[in-house]
């Protein structure tokens, strides 16, 4: 009866998770360049209660056996890296990536970053950064004189300058994938680092080596369906309920054999 | 005391083994490619009366008890419900066939279809296991599939071919097994065919990119499987009661 119990409670522990993965989806459905979470489970080992080959007493031998198993655990949360829609906005720094890859950020303690999210300012000094102050790397510098900018899908920038009618390249915007980016580990505000499950960086000029090409004016929105997250939700609540429904079939059958008897 | 009380108590103690398979089912009710318990009960130790002679001089048999135990759980290998999720390394398969990974303990058959390419190229399960594909003449236990770092797209055409940029780089290493008869659960949703089960080359395959293939356990089934157990489980406890109290009465009557 124990075994029941306990067994419950692994999917009742397996859905909480789930919840709290959708929860946190939800959460960011407008938050740019977010990428949703999925589970993964896993059933847990099995019990081996009678060997399928084994015989019976009278030596007939037994086709299947008994095997009892103990639940489930989720095995891993992973970043779904498809394509968040991309809204038009219209400002010259704004960029979003259409396709594969990352931007490598700096942060003020000289680590590097990696983001989907293309809503980028240049701050007092003329330097590319994101909106919590974070440095484009390669750095770009736009002048202070510069009444346009353009970034071209493979993510040259140039500037046209007050007075003058030629453009001049300030910089290069490189991006960078991984072997596995759904391994890539969050540390908030839409930044990812890299571990030994995603692999090292791989750099290079956008639309090359399997990257995307960048949209200027344009940013990626969050990749989180709403219908979907809610259909999950659903589905999760009910598989919660029916665990606890187990529990409770489990502890009315101990409460029966232990009353009656 | 009368020998009803011994079965109708075989019986207790086999709904309460089948509620811990009901509720590993339902703990699995969201795990992909997950498969479903199934339990068959069967009549163990039928006894005959001792002094039942065979050759047929005596008296047919007056009495026999009979128990009941949990004579199989098998898998059950229905179809679960397939989710779109358009993710790439999202793979499931129709029919009786199986993916075939490899694990450290050697090589294992799963219908748990989400896959993803690791560090190196080689394409793994979430749980480290690596997919995979047709070894050709030279290497007839199969080879790992490995998806070059740089390819943009990974396309898998429905008989199992697997092309990077449209570049082949292997044949998905698919087996079937008859029934789930044929199949040992191991967790982690692997599968082992039993001793003397050969995997056998599937004569047609049907891959689909982009689905995986969902627990084929339901909560309606779960549900009722729940009130089933837990019905079964309170007449027999009545009917334990009632053969105390038939004990007690004789009891009683004698003295």
């Amino acid at each position: 009866m124990l075994r029941a119990l306990n067994t419950a409670a692994t999917g009742m522990v397996a859905q909480q998770t789930n919840v709290d993965v959708i929860a946190n989806n939800l959460a960011n459905v407008s938050t740019t360049g977010f990428r949703r979470s999925r589970v993964e489970f896993h059933d847990l080992i099995y019990q081996t209660v009678r060997t399928a080959g084994g015989t019976t007493g009278n030596g007939q031998a037994l086709p299947t056996g008994i095997q009892l198993g103990h639940g489930a655990r989720s095995v891993s949360t992973e970043f779904m890296h498809n394509q968040g829609a991309l809204a038009q906005t219209g400002n010259a720094l704004d960029l979003a990536i259409e396709g594969a890859g990352f931007f490598r950020l700096v942060t003020p303690s000289g680590e590097l970053v990696y983001t989907r999210a293309g809503n980028f300012k240049a701050d007092a000094q003329g330097q590319v950064v994101t909106v919590d102050g974070y440095l484009l790397d390669p750095a770009i510098n736009i002048p202070n004189d510069a009444t346009s900018i353009t970034i071209t899908p493979d993510g040259t920038v140039s500037v046209q300058l007050a007075g003058q009618t030629a453009t001049q390249q300030v910089g290069q915007i490189t991006l960078v994938s991984f072997a596995n980016p759904g391994g890539l580990k969050a540390i908030g505000r839409g930044m990812y680092m890299p571990t030994d499950g995603s692999g090292g960086p791989l750099e290079a000029v956008p639309g090359d080596q399997g990257l995307g090409t960048i949209g200027q004016g344009m940013l990626e929105s969050s990749n989180v369906e709403v219908v979907n997250e809610m259909v999950d939700l659903i589905a999760s609540q009910r598989a919660y309920e029916v665990n606890q429904r187990v529990v409770q079939a489990a502890d009315d059958m101990l409460r029966k054999a232990t009353e009656g008897l | 005391m009368t020998s009803g009380i011994y079965s109708a108590m075989s019986g207790a103690v086999g709904q309460e083994r089948q509620l811990a398979i009901v509720a590993n089912n339902m703990a699995n009710v969201t795990t992909t490619g997950y498969k479903a318990d199934m339990v068959s009960f069967h009549e163990a130790l039928t006894r005959q009366d001792e002094n039942w002679d065979p050759n047929g001089n005596a008296p047919r048999p007056v009495t026999s008890y009979k128990y009941v135990s949990i004579g199989s759980v098998q898998p059950d290998m229905v179809a679960g419900a397939m989710e779109n999720t358009g993710r790439d390394l999202d793979l499931s398969v129709f029919g009786d066939v199986f993916f075939t990974v490899r694990t450290v303990n050697g090589d294992r058959y799963t219908r748990a279809g989400s896959f993803m390419r690791g560090i190196d190229g080689e394409v793994q399960s979430h749980g480290g296991e690596k997919l995979l594909i047709e070894g050709g003449e030279d290497l007839p236990e199969g080879k790992v599939l490995k998806i070059p770092l740089n390819a943009r797209e990974i396309s898998v055409s429905p008989d199992g071919v697997v092309r990077a940029d449209n570049a082949e780089v292997g044949r998905l290493r698919l087996r079937r097994f008859n029934s789930g008869e044929d199949l040992q659960k191991l967790g982690t949703v692997q599968f082992l065919p039993k001793e003397g089960v050969e995997p056998q080359i599937p004569e047609q395959v049907q891959v689909s990119q982009g689905l995986l293939e969902r627990s084929n356990m339901g909560v309606i089934q779960g549900m009722n499987e729940i009130i089933m157990v837990n019905r079964g489980f309170e007449s027999l406890q009545k009917l334990i009661r009632a053969f105390r109290s038939l004990d007690e009465r004789t009891a009683r009557g004698l003295t």
